[in-house]
C-alpha cells in the first residue's frame, strides 16, 4: 500500500486518491474478462460513520422518529455543487432594493430595479435569474469568513477544504469529507467532479471520489471480449496501475499509477450509450449537468455529490455584461436540470447549491468593474423554501478594506449543506456550526 | 557559436522504424540513455528516442552545456502565417511546432515557463497579434533580465487587457494587476498588505488600449503620492515594478519556481538562499540562475528523474515523437491545457491535476488512437523498442512486464508494435518528466 503520509505530502492526486489506492486489488482482479470493475469493491474494514446524527435543526420531542424518517430520505438525496469560480458578486446577484447605499456604492455597476425578480419585499434577484426565480430560489445572504483575504487561491483553498479560520491545514476537501460519511464503498463513485477536471473540494479520506472532464473517454475501458487488442491493452494497463499499491510506492510515480486506477474506475460510470441531453443547454455547465443527471438516474452507482466548476466571475471590468452572461448560463442550465430531474422522478431529492471563493468589492472601480471582495450570497435551488435566508451584509458598515462583512459564517452554510445529506455538521466541520434554519422544505 | 541541431532532425515523418533486436533486460546502455533523456525532458520539448540516439555519445553534462550555448541567440523564429480565418489556431500550432523544432530548445522551454507565469489569454478579447507580440516579448527576455521583463510585460497590451490595467484610472483604480503582480508574479502572498495593493494599483493607472495600441495619459494616472511597502512617494508603473522587484521576497519567489520547473521539487532553504543570491548578485538576470540550477548536482541526480509531472503540452510533444504521428493541437482542449488559453490568472496551477482521472484517460485514449497507423517494425522485443522510442528506456519492471504481456497476447507484428507504443505513452513513467 502507498505510504499514507507520503501520499498526503504529495497531495491527494486527484480527489480520492487514497481511496483509489485501497481499491486497487478489487480493480485488478478481472484479467480483462469481467471488466475493470467486475465484482464488488472491498468491504469496509472498520465501521464508518453510518451512525450519523440527525440534522441539528430537529430538536423536538419526537426528534428520534423524525430523524429516522429524515435519515431514510436523506440517504436518497444528491447534492450538486456549482462553484461560481472567480468570486461571485453577491450584491448584484441579490439586490437589497430598499437600501439607498446600493446606488451610491454602485455608480456604474448597478442594475435597474425594474428588471429584478422579486424575492420578498426587500430583495430582487438578478435579471438573469429569471427561470430560477420562478421555480423558487433560496438565497443564503451574508455568507463568508471573519478574516477574509483578497487572494483567489487562498480563499478558494479555504472554501474547498472548509479551512474556516484559515489557520488549519485540512488534507481532505469539505465535500470529500461529506462523501466519506454518506458514501458506500461499493459505489464506483460517491463524489464526482465534472468540468474542470480537478476539485480539491472532493479530496476524500476513503470514499471513491473522481474528477472527470468528459465521461466519453472512459468508454475505452469498458470490457469488449471481441477486441483482442483492446483487451490486451486493458489488461496491461491494469498491471501498470497496480504499482499504486506496491510496497514502497510513493511520490509522483505512485501518484501517476493512482491516476490510472481512477481512470479505470470511471469505466463503471459510463452509462450504456445513453446520450440523451434531456433538453439541457449545450453550454459547458449544461453538458456537465446532463452528465450528472444520467449518472444520478442510476442509483446503483451510489453517486451522492457532484461538483461542477462554472467560472468567469472575476469581473474586474465589464462587470455588468459578464456577470449577467454567466448568471444567465447558470439560470438556464440549472433550471433545465431540475426540470429534467423532476421528469425522472428525482424531484425533491436533488439540491443545487453554489460556492464561490469571495464576493466583489462593495464599491465599483473606475473601469466598470468590481475588485475582489469578501462576503457574498449562496444560491440554492431544488426542494427549498424560496426567499432570502441568513442575514444580508450591511452596505454602510464595511470592513477596513471596504468589503461586505459576513453575517453567516461559512461553517454555518456548510452545516446547512451537511444536513441536506443527513450528516451531522460536527462530523465534517467540528463543533459550533449551526445550519441556517428554514431553507429546506421538510 | 555551435548550432544546436536537434529540432528538424527529430524526423517526425519517419514512420517506418527498424531497430536491431536488443538483449532483454538489462537493456544495454540504459543508464546513459536515461540520463540523456532526462536532460532533454527537462531542458527541451524534444525528448524522443531519435534525440537520445543523436546525443547518446555525449556525457549528460556536455549536453547541458550545448543546450545552454544554443540558447544564446538573438535569432527570432519566423512569424506565423497569419491572415487566415483562424489566426488563433495558426498561432497555437506555430508555437507547438516551434517547441519541437527550435534550434534553441531551451529558449522555447523558458518562454513556456514565463507564459505559465506571466500569462495572458486569447480568451479575454486580446487579438491574435497582441498575444503574439507578448509571446515575442517573453521569448526575447526568457533568459534575460527579470526586472526588464516585468517592466515590459506590465505595459504589454495583452497583459493590460488580461489583468484590466486597460482603462484603469487613478481616481478609482482597477486592482486586478496591482494584486496579481505581487501575489503571482513576484513576491507571493503574505508579503504585501491590501494597502500595498491599492497603492500599486494607483501607481499603475493611466494606461489604455486603442486599436491594439497602448497609450498612457497623465490625466488618467494618479497624481499624488502613495505609500508602497512603507515608502511614500509618487510612483509610476516603472517605480512600482522597481519597488516590487527590489522587495526581499522577490528573489526567493522567482528562483524557487525556476528550481521547481527544472528539478521538480521545492528547493531546500539553503538552496533557495543560494539561488536568490545568484539572482540578486546578477542584477536579476535570469540566465545565471538557470545555469546554476542545471549545473548543480541535483539536476542530473538519478533520484530526481521522473520527479516532475508532465503537463499536456509537454506530453503531446513527447507522444508525437514516440508514436511518429501528428496529434492535432486541438486535442489539448480536452486535456485542459491550450497555449494562450490559461484557465485563470495563475496560468496552469497545480501540476497534480494532470494525474487525475480525466487527463489520465485522455493519455491512454490518445495513445491508442494514434498507434494504429501502419507501423512496420523489425524487432524481437517490442516492449524494448517502444520504450526506446518513448525515451523511457529506464521504465520500471512492472511497466516492461505489462507491455510484454500485452505483446504476447496479440497477433501480427503490427498489432504488437501498436499495443506496445500505446502502452508506453500511457505508462506512469511517460506521465512524468
Amino acid at each position: 500500500m502507498i505510504n499514507r503520509r507520503e501520499f498526503i505530502k504529495f497531495g491527494a492526486v486527484g480527489a480520492g486518491g487514497a481511496a483509489a489506492a485501497r481499491f486497487v486489488p478489487s480493480l485488478l482482479d478481472g484479467d480483462g474478462e469481467g471488466g475493470p470493475l467486475s465484482g464488488p469493491g472491498a468491504k469496509p474494514t472498520s465501521s464508518t460513520s453510518t451512525e450519523t446524527t440527525p440534522s441539528t435543526a430537529i430538536s423536538t420531542e419526537s426528534a428520534k422518529t423524525v430523524a429516522r424518517a429524515a435519515k431514510k430520505s436523506a440517504s436518497e438525496r444528491v447534492l450538486v455543487i456549482v462553484d461560481l469560480a472567480g468570486g461571485n458578486d453577491g450584491l448584484n446577484t441579490v439586490v437589497p432594493i430598499n437600501d439607498p447605499a446600493y446606488r451610491s456604492l454602485r455608480t456604474t455597476v448597478a442594475l435597474d430595479e425594474k428588471e429584478l425578480h422579486s424575492l420578498g419585499k426587500e430583495f430582487g434577484a438578478h435579471p438573469s435569474l429569471e427561470r430560477l426565480s420562478k421555480r423558487g430560489l433560496a438565497v443564503i445572504a451574508g455568507v463568508g469568513v471573519s478574516n477574509p483575504e483578497g487572494s483567489h487561491f487562498e480563499m478558494a483553498r479555504r472554501w474547498a477544504m472548509a479551512d474556516l479560520d484559515g489557520h488549519g491545514a485540512p488534507t481532505t476537501g469539505f465535500f470529500g469529507r461529506l462523501a466519506d460519511v454518506v458514501g458506500s464503498r461499493d459505489a464506483p463513485a460517491v463524489a464526482l467532479g465534472l468540468g474542470s477536471g480537478y476539485s480539491p473540494a472532493l479530496v476524500s479520506a476513503w470514499a471513491p471520489s473522481i474528477n472527470l472532464r468528459s465521461l466519453e473517454s472512459a468508454q475505452m475501458f469498458r470490457p469488449n471480449r471481441d477486441d483482442v487488442n483492446l483487451t490486451a491493452f486493458q489488461t496491461a494497463y491494469r498491471r501498470m496501475a497496480s504499482t499504486a499499491s506496491s510496497p514502497g510506492a510513493n511520490g509522483p510515480r505512485a501518484a501517476a499509477a493512482i491516476g490510472m486506477v481512477q481512470a479505470l474506475r470511471t469505466a463503471g460510470l459510463v452509462s450504456q450509450d445513453d446520450e440523451t441531453n434531456d433538453g439541457l443547454p449545450g453550454t459547458d455547465l449544461g453538458r456537465s449537468l446532463g452528465s450528472a443527471l444520467r449518472l444520478i438516474r442510476q442509483p446503483s452507482l451510489g453517486l451522492r455529490i457532484i461538483h461542477i466548476t462554472h467560472d468567469g466571475f472575476d469581473t474586474h471590468s465589464s462587470a455588468i455584461d459578464q456577470h449577467g452572461q454567466r448568471l444567465s448560463e447558470f439560470d438556464e442550465a440549472v433550471d433545465a436540470f431540475l426540470g429534467a430531474a423532476e421528469s425522472s422522478g428525482l424531484g425533491g431529492r436533488v439540491l443545487v447549491a453554489t460556492t464561490s471563493e469571495f464576493g466583489r468589492r462593495a464599491k465599483d472601480n473606475g473601469s466598470n468593474g468590481l475588485d475582489h471582495g469578501a462576503a457574498s450570497v449562496a444560491l440554492l435551488a431544488g426542494p427549498v423554501n424560496a426567499g432570502v435566508h441568513g442575514e444580508y451584509s450591511s452596505l454602510t458598515k464595511l470592513d477596513t478594506d471596504d468589503n461586505l462583512i459576513a453575517k453567516v459564517p461559512l461553517g454555518d452554510y456548510f452545516a446547512t449543506l451537511s444536513t441536506w445529506l443527513g450528516v451531522s455538521p460536527g462530523d465534517v466541520l467540528g463543533n459550533g456550526h449551526s445550519p441556517v434554519s428554514g431553507v429546506f422544505q421538510n | 557559436m555551435a548550432k544546436f541541431t536537434l529540432g528538424s532532425a527529430g524526423n517526425r515523418q519517419h514512420r517506418f522504424m527498424t531497430v536491431a533486436p536488443a538483449p532483454v533486460p538489462p537493456f544495454d546502455d540504459v543508464e546513459r540513455r536515461a540520463a540523456i533523456a532526462h536532460v532533454l525532458r527537462r531542458m527541451t520539448f524534444q525528448a524522443s528516442g531519435d534525440s537520445v540516439d543523436r546525443f547518446v555519445d555525449q556525457e549528460p553534462g556536455a549536453l547541458v552545456e550545448s543546450l545552454l550555448v544554443s540558447s544564446q541567440t538573438d535569432a527570432k523564429p519566423d512569424s506565423p502565417a497569419f491572415g487566415t480565418s483562424d489566426d488563433n489556431g495558426v498561432l497555437i500550432k506555430w508555437w507547438t511546432q516551434l517547441m519541437v523544432n527550435s534550434d534553441a530548445p531551451l529558449v522555447e522551454r523558458m518562454t513556456w515557463f514565463w507564459h505559465g507565469h506571466l500569462t495572458s489569454s486569447l480568451g479575454k478579447g486580446g487579438s491574435t497579434n497582441m498575444v503574439f507580440t507578448q509571446n515575442q516579448l517573453v521569448r526575447q527576455h526568457a533568459l534575460g533580465n527579470f526586472r526588464e521583463l516585468m517592466k515590459a510585460i506590465t505595459v504589454d497590451a495583452s497583459m493590460l487587457l488580461w489583468l484590466d490595467g486597460n482603462g484603469s484610472v487613478g481616481t478609482a483604480p482597477n486592482e486586478n494587476y496591482g494584486r496579481e503582480v505581487m501575489e503571482l508574479f513576484t513576491i507571493g502572498r503574505g508579503n504585501y498588505s491590501e494597502d500595498d495593493v491599492r497603492a500599486a494599483a494607483r501607481g499603475l493607472a493611466g494606461y489604455a488600449i486603442d486599436n491594439d495600441q497602448v497609450s498612457f495619459a497623465d490625466d488618467r494616472a494618479f497624481a499624488g503620492d502613495v505609500t508602497l511597502f512603507g515608502r511614500t512617494a509618487h510612483y509610476d508603473a516603472n517605480a512600482v515594478i522597481d519597488a516590487i522587484v527590489d522587495h526581499r521576497a522577490c528573489a526567493p519567489f522567482i528562483t524557487a519556481k525556476l528550481h521547481r520547473f527544472f528539478i521538480g521539487t521545492d528547493p531546500t532553504k539553503e538552496r533557495v538562499d543560494e539561488l536568490a543570491g545568484v539572482f540578486r548578485d546578477n542584477d536579476t538576470n535570469i540566465r545565471p540562475v538557470v545555469e546554476n540550477i542545471v549545473r548543480h548536482s541535483s539536476f542530473l541526480d538519478p533520484k530526481n528523474r521522473y520527479a516532475r509531472i508532465r503537463g499536456p503540452v509537454e506530453w503531446r510533444a513527447a507522444a508525437e515523437a514516440a508514436l511518429g504521428v501528428e496529434i492535432e493541437w486541438n486535442a489539448l482542449w480536452d486535456f485542459g491545457q491550450v497555449p494562450f488559453f490559461p484557465p485563470n490568472v495563475a496560468g496552469w496551477p497545480d501540476d497534480r491535476r494532470w494525474l487525475a482521472a480525466s487527463p489520465t484517460l485522455l493519455r491512454a485514449h490518445t495513445g491508442r488512437d494514434h498507434s494504429w497507423d501502419s507501423i512496420v517494425v523489425d524487432t524481437d522485443d517490442f516492449a524494448h523498442w517502444a520504450l526506446r522510442r518513448a525515451a523511457i528506456d529506464d521504465a520500471s519492471m512492472s511497466t516492461i512486464d505489462a507491455i510484454r504481456g500485452a505483446v504476447d497476447r496479440v497477433d501480427e507484428r503490427r498489432n504488437k508494435a501498436s499495443v506496445a507504443l500505446a502502452l508506453a505513452v500511457s505508462s506512469p513513467e511517460f506521465a512524468l518528466a
